[in-house]
C-alpha cells in the first residue's frame, strides 16, 4: 500500500490502533485479569447491540456507538485518537489494557466456532470504528498523477461524479486480495491484480486485513488448546440476551427460550453473580413456575409474537422478520453468512408479510438444506428443536422435534418465602406483566 | 472389439491409461515443482458400477500410474492440497487435517443458458449453441488476465456441454474461500435460471464499470451471429421478452416498432429487430441499456458453488466423458472460435487410431509416444506447453519467495518425500 504523508500535529502522534499481532507478556493480578475481561466483554456486547439496531457504518451508528462506548470502562481510552495527547505513563497503561483484554478474550472465545465468529465480528466492527475516527481526525494529502487511468477510475468508483471530483480524491493501489469487499461488489477498478482504492475504501481494506488476521490467530489458538466438543448451535432472536433487557422483553425471552435456563446463565453473560441473583434469577424462576403464583406459562407461538407486543426502541424481543426494517434484516442476514440470492429471497418474503415463510427459508439457508426440505416453523422453540435435531443427527430428530410443550394449570401456591419476597422491590412483580401473563394463549403448539 | 456405445469398458480405459493418458504431465502440473505438494493432493475416483473413492493420494508418479491402471477409473476428480497426505488423515487430530491450497476453478454449463439457448435444451448440444461458450471464454479469459492479473489458465472442455477453467497461479491457489467468493461475485453479472433477477436499471444511466463495458464489447463482436443463429427475437414471446427489459422511457416508442414487426414478421428477421432496438437505445443516450441487454443474453452464467470451496473436487482434464466418450481436452482460449466440440476425439476413435498405427511406431516406447499417432497429439502438446510455462514461473517464484512456499509445504506432516 502506498501511503501519503499526513499533516500531523507538532507532537509525535500516540498511535493507539492495534492489529494485536504480538501477545503481551508479564504478570497481572487475578483481579485485574477478571476485570479486564469483563470490561472488554461489555464493550463488545455494546458493539453487538448497536450493530443489531442500526445500519453499520451509518452516521447514527457511529454516533450511538461512540456514545455507548464512551460511557464504559475501557471504552473511552479505546476511542481516543492518536492526535489527542496524554502523558506517557497513562498512554502506556491504556495500551496495555487494550492489548491485554483483547488477548485474554481471544483465549476465552476461541473454543467454539460460534464464539469465534462473534468475537471476530465485534472486534472487527470496533476496529472499523476506531480506524474511521483516526481517518476523520487526520486528513491525508491526495496523490497526483494518475491521469492515464482517470476515465477508468471515474467509471469504476462509486460516489465520484466528475473529473473535478476525481482530482480531489486520493487513491491507493493494493493487491486485490486486500480489498475483497470492494472487489466482490465491483466498486473498485482492477488492473493486473491490483485494486485502485479511493481513500474512503481504505478503511475497508484495513478492516479486511484485521479480520483475516484475527480469524487466523483464533484458529491457531483453538488448535493449541485441548480439543473440546462443539456446542449445539442455539438460535433464537431473544436468546442472545444482554443482561439489560427492558421489562416487556423479558417474558417473551426467558419463556420462549430453552428448557435449560442454565445455558443462558452460564453462556456468554459475565455478570456480577449477586446482581444476577437479585434482579433476574427470581424472574426466571417465576416464569418457569417455581415462584409466585406458580402458573405454567406457555411460550409465545410465532403468530402471537408477530401480532402482539411490538418491540420498541431498545427492546430485543419480537420476530426479526416482522420487526426489523429491511435494511437491518439485510445486515443481519449477511452477518449470518447467507448468500446474496438466498438473502434476497428471504427479504422479499418478509416484505410480503410472509414472516413464517421467511423464517423457514432462513432456517434452510443457515442449515444448508435444499429448498424442498420440509420444515414449518410455528414456534421459536420449534426452531430450536429442529435445529438441534439436525445438528445432533437424525437419530434424535424424531424424539426432540415431537416432544410437545405441555401446559398444565397448576393451583396457585401461597406467596413465596423470604428469599422471593425480598425481590418484591424489583420490577419483576410489575402488575402490567401479570396482566399480560394472564392473557397468554394456553394452547401449546401441537407436535 | 471396440464399441461406440455409452458404456465405458474397463479394458478400453486400461489401454487409454496405459498408452495415451498424459500421466507424467499431470503429475508435473500438480506438483508445481514440489513432490510434497503432489503427495498432499486429494484425488477421487469413480470406478465401474458407480463405486466412488475419496481422499486418495499418491506419493510418486509411479503410484499414481499404478492406481490408474489398476482401478481404471471412469472419472478422476482433483481436490485440494491438504495439510498432510489425505490417505493419512486419520493419523492426525480433527482440526489438523485442512485443505490448504487449490487452483481457482470456474465451471460453465450450457444448461444454465436454457433461458436464452433456443436451439437445444438439457443435454443436447449443437454447433450453434456452442457460440455461447465461445463468448464465455473470451469474456472470462480477458477479465481473469487483465483485471486479476492471472496468467496460467487451463481451459478444458468438459466432454459434453460445458467448460472448466483451472486458474493455476500461485496467488490463485492460495486464495481463501472468502477471496474466491469475491472473485466470482465480481465476475457474476447474470443470474442463472431459477435465481432471482434484480430489477432492470431505471432512469439515470448508472456508471458502467470498465470490466462490464469490456465484457459488453466482447459480446457485441459476436452478438449478431448469435441473434441470427438462435433466432433470438423471432417469435412474439421472445420479442416481448426483449421489450420487457427496456426501461420506461424507451418502451413506449418501441411498442410502435413492434407493431410493424408483428404485422409482417418475415420482413423483420431477428437481426433486424435487434439492430432497431439497440440503435434506438444508443441514439437516446442509453448505451447502458444496450450493454445490459448484451449481458443479459450472452454473459457467462457461473456456477458459484464450484468456485468457492477450497476443498471442492472437480473433474480432471483428459477424463473420458461416460455419456459421449469424448476426452475432456484442454483448448487454447485464443483459438476458441475454431474449437468444435464435434471434432473432439472420442475414446473409441483414439483406440482405433492406435491399433491402425504402424508397427514401427508401436515399437518405440509405446506408452510415452503413442499419442503422437492419434488425434490426441495436439491437445497433449498444448497441455505440455502450459505445464512448461507454469513450471518456469514457479521456479522463478520459488527463488524469490522461498520462505513463504517452504513454510507451507513443511507444514504438512508428510514433509519432504524422497
Amino acid at each position: 500500500m502506498e501511503i501519503t504523508e499526513s499533516k500531523g500535529s507538532s507532537a509525535e502522534p500516540q498511535v493507539r490502533l492495534q492489529f494485536y499481532r504480538d501477545p503481551p507478556s508479564g504478570s497481572e493480578q487475578l483481579d485485574t485479569v477478571q476485570n479486564l475481561c469483563l470490561a472488554r466483554l461489555r464493550l463488545l456486547k455494546a458493539v453487538e447491540e448497536v450493530g443489531q439496531d442500526m445500519i453499520k457504518g451509518s452516521k447514527e451508528y457511529m454516533e450511538r456507538l461512540k456514545m455507548k462506548l464512551g460511557k464504559l470502562d475501557l471504552g473511552a481510552s479505546l476511542l481516543t485518537t492518536s492526535g489527542v495527547h496524554v502523558d506517557g505513563l497513562r498512554f502506556r497503561e491504556e495500551i496495555r489494557r487494550d492489548v491485554l483484554s483483547h488477548f485474554l478474550l481471544r483465549l476465552a472465545m476461541c473454543r467454539t466456532e460460534d464464539q469465534r465468529r462473534w468475537f471476530i465480528t465485534q472486534e472487527t466492527d470496533l476496529f472499523r470504528l476506531r480506524f474511521q475516527l483516526e481517518q476523520n481526525a487526520d486528513r491525508c494529502l491526495p496523490i497526483a498523477g494518475r491521469s492515464d487511468l482517470a476515465p477508468e477510475l471515474l467509471a469504476a468508483t462509486p460516489g465520484i461524479g466528475s473529473d473535478a471530483e476525481l482530482a480531489t480524491v486520493a487513491f491507493y493501489r493494493a493487491h486485490f486480495t486486500e480489498a475483497l469487499d470492494l472487489v466482490r461488489s465491483r466498486r473498485v477498478y482492477l488492473r493486473d491484480g491490483f485494486a485502485y482504492v479511493p481513500e474512503t475504501g481504505v478503511v475497508s481494506m484495513a478492516t479486511t486485513r484485521f479480520r483475516a488476521h484475527l480469524s487466523h490467530q483464533l484458529a491457531v489458538a483453538c488448535r493449541a488448546l485441548p480439543y473440546l466438543g462443539e456446542d449445539a448451535r442455539l438460535w433464537c432472536s431473544a436468546a442472545r440476551l444482554t443482561s439489560w433487557l427492558r421489562p416487556a422483553s423479558r417474558p417473551a425471552c426467558s419463556i420462549c427460550t430453552l428448557p435449560c435456563a442454565a445455558i443462558i446463565i452460564s453462556g456468554t453473560l459475565a455478570v456480577d453473580g449477586d446482581k444476577f441473583a437479585k434482579e433476574y434469577a427470581y424472574g426466571i424462576r417465576y416464569n418457569y413456575g417455581k415462584e409466585g403464583k406458580r402458573a405454567d406459562f406457555s411460550p409465545y407461538s410465532c403468530v402471537r409474537i408477530i401480532t402482539t407486543n411490538q418491540p420498541g426502541q431498545g427492546d430485543s424481543h419480537g420476530c426479526p422478520f416482522r420487526h426489523c426494517g429491511a435494511d437491518l434484516l439485510a445486515q443481519r442476514l449477511q452477518a449470518a453468512g447467507i448468500s446474496q440470492d438466498q438473502a434476497q429471497g428471504i427479504l422479499t418474503r418478509a416484505k410480503d408479510s410472509q414472516y413464517q415463510l421467511a423464517c423457514r427459508d432462513y432456517f434452510r439457508a443457515v442449515h444448508k438444506l435444499s429448498s424442498d426440505h420440509e420444515v414449518s416453523i410455528n414456534h421459536p422453540n420449534q426452531y430450536y428443536e429442529e435445529s438441534r435435531a439436525l445438528l445432533l443427527g437424525n437419530g434424535q430428530q424424531q424424539q426432540s422435534a415431537r416432544a410437545p410443550v405441555r401446559v398444565t394449570k397448576v393451583k396457585a401456591a401461597p406467596a413465596a418465602t423470604a428469599a422471593g419476597s425480598q425481590a418484591a422491590e424489583s420490577d419483576w412483580l410489575d402488575e402490567t406483566i401479570d396482566q399480560e401473563m394472564s392473557q397468554v394463549d394456553l394452547s401449546a403448539y401441537e407436535a | 472389439p471396440l464399441t461406440m456405445c455409452a458404456e465405458l469398458l474397463p479394458e478400453e480405459l486400461a489401454t487409454y491409461y496405459k498408452r495415451l493418458y498424459p500421466t507424467h504431465l499431470m503429475v508435473q502440473w500438480l506438483s508445481y515443482r514440489s513432490p510434497a505438494y503432489f503427495a498432499n493432493r486429494e484425488f477421487s475416483m469413480t470406478l465401474h458400477d458407480d463405486i466412488y473413492l475419496r481422499f486418495l493420494s499418491y506419493n510418486y508418479e509411479s503410484e499414481f500410474r499404478g492406481a490408474l491402471l489398476d482401478r481404471r477409473p471412469e472419472k478422476i476428480d482433483i481436490g485440494a492440497v491438504y495439510s498432510c497426505r489425505p490417505r493419512d488423515r486419520a493419523t492426525v487430530s480433527g482440526g489438523a487435517f485442512q485443505a490448504k491450497e487449490k487452483e481457482l476453478v470456474i465451471d460453465i454449463d450450457l444448461t444454465d443458458y436454457d433461458g436464452v439457448r433456443l436451439c437445444c435444451s438439457d443435454a443436447r448440444v449443437c454447433s450453434k449453441c456452442w457460440l455461447f461458450m465461445r463468448i464465455a471464454v473470451q469474456v472470462l479469459d480477458r477479465a481473469l488476465r487483465c483485471d486479476f492479473g492471472f496468467r496460467h489458465l487451463l481451459w478444458v472442455y468438459s466432454g459434453r456441454r460445458g467448460i472448466h477453467c483451472w486458474i493455476c497461479d500461485r496467488t490463485a491457489r492460495q486464495l481463501s474461500a472468502n477471496a474466491r467468493t469475491a472473485v466470482i461475485e465480481y465476475l457474476s453479472l447474470v443470474r442463472r435460471p431459477g435465481d432471482k433477477q434484480p430489477q432492470q436499471g431505471q432512469q439515470q444511466p448508472p456508471k458502467c464499470h470498465p470490466s462490464v463495458a469490456a465484457a459488453a464489447d466482447a459480446i457485441r463482436r459476436q452478438f449478431d451471429d448469435l441473434v441470427r443463429q438462435q433466432d433470438l427475437f423471432g417469435t412474439k414471446d421472445r420479442t416481448r421478452a426483449l421489450l420487457a427489459q427496456l426501461p420506461e422511457d424507451l418502451r413506449s416508442v418501441a411498442d410502435t416498432a413492434v407493431a410493424s414487426w408483428l404485422a409482417d414478421p418475415d420482413a423483420y428477421p431477428s437481426l433486424k429487430r435487434w439492430k432497431t432496438i439497440s440503435k434506438f437505445a444508443v441514439s437516446r443516450g442509453r448505451q447502458d441499456v444496450e450493454q445490459q441487454l448484451l449481458i443479459q443474453y450472452a454473459y457467462p452464467r457461473l456456477d458459484v458453488g464450484v468456485s468457492t470451496g477450497v476443498n471442492h473436487l472437480l473433474k480432471a482434464p483428459f477424463c473420458v466423458h461416460p455419456k459421449t466418450g469424448r476426452i475432456c481436452v484442454p483448448f487454447d482460449p485464443a483459438a476458441v472460435d475454431s474449437f468444435e466440440p464435434d471434432s473432439v476425439p472420442t475414446l473409441a476413435q483414439l483406440l482405433a487410431e492406435l491399433s491402425s498405427a504402424s508397427a514401427q511406431q508401436q515399437q518405440q516406447k509405446p506408452h510415452l509416444m503413442a499419442y503422437k499417432s492419434t488425434s490426441l497429439k495436439a491437445s497433449i502438446e498444448l497441455f505440455a506447453k502450459f505445464v512448461d510455462s507454469l513450471r518456469a514461473d514457479e521456479a522463478q517464484a520459488a527463488d524469490g519467495a522461498a520462505a513463504a512456499g517452504a513454510a507451507l509445504r513443511d507444514a504438512s506432516n508428510g514433509g519432504e518425500i524422497l
